[in-house]
């Protein structure tokens, strides 16, 4: 049987940040995390009082999550960049669609668009090149 | 053994080694976070459903 896996809000504004297509693939991981949760776990770390809380390295990021197997939940309490601590990507100028600057809402969801696609493939490059 | 070294070493390594290894990292560099700890076990012991969004919820909020 299939955990429940809940996600914090605090993580959510991660994903919400993210390229389209990081995001896609970081979600087909969590419902792989939700059947087999320890058969993704690459490390592990300790919360204040001695909890185990699993380390999941994928698409650059590290995902903490805590499995609760009496309630058969999986809470995911932070995603990070992986590679945070090491140097920092290069990345465009975020856009602020709802700056009266950038015209429509319509035209804004266009570029919105363009902007992800351009960071994804700058990611894709990033990820190569620190590989 | 040198850092030139140990990157030549972590190079050669499967993939899920190397994953094994950045996570490994994140460990050690979060050990000493005593805040990032406390925020671990806060999350662990919330049970507010208002803080947290299932999956099924994720992928309606994202259809991609």
């Amino acid at each position: 049987m299939d955990y429940r896996l809940l996600v914090d809000l605090e993580a959510l504004a991660v994903l919400d940040g993210m390229p389209k297509r990081t995001r896609k693939s970081l979600l087909e991981h969590f419902v792989r995390l939700r059947s087999t949760p320890d058969r993704h776990s690459d490390f592990h770390e300790q919360d204040r009082i001695g909890r185990r809380v699993e380390i999941s390295v994928f698409a650059g990021y590290a995902i903490h999550y805590w499995i609760d197997f009496a309630d058969r939940h999986i809470k995911v309490l932070a995603i990070k960049p992986a590679d945070r601590q090491e140097r920092t990507r290069p990345s465009l100028m975020p856009y602020d669609p709802t700056h009266p600057v950038n015209g429509d809402v319509a035209d804004a969801d266009e570029i919105r668009e363009k902007f992800d696609f351009t960071q994804g493939w700058i990611d894709a490059r990033w990820q190569s090149a620190v590989r | 053994m040198s850092l030139a070294q140990l990157k030549d070493q972590a190079a050669h390594l499967h993939l899920g080694e190397q994953r094994e290894l950045i996570a490994f990292l994140i460990a050690r560099q979060t050990e000493q976070d005593e805040d990032f700890k406390r925020t671990l076990a806060q999350k662990i012991d919330d049970r507010d459903a208002s803080h947290w969004a299932d999956l099924e919820d994720l992928q309606k909020r994202y259809p991609e």
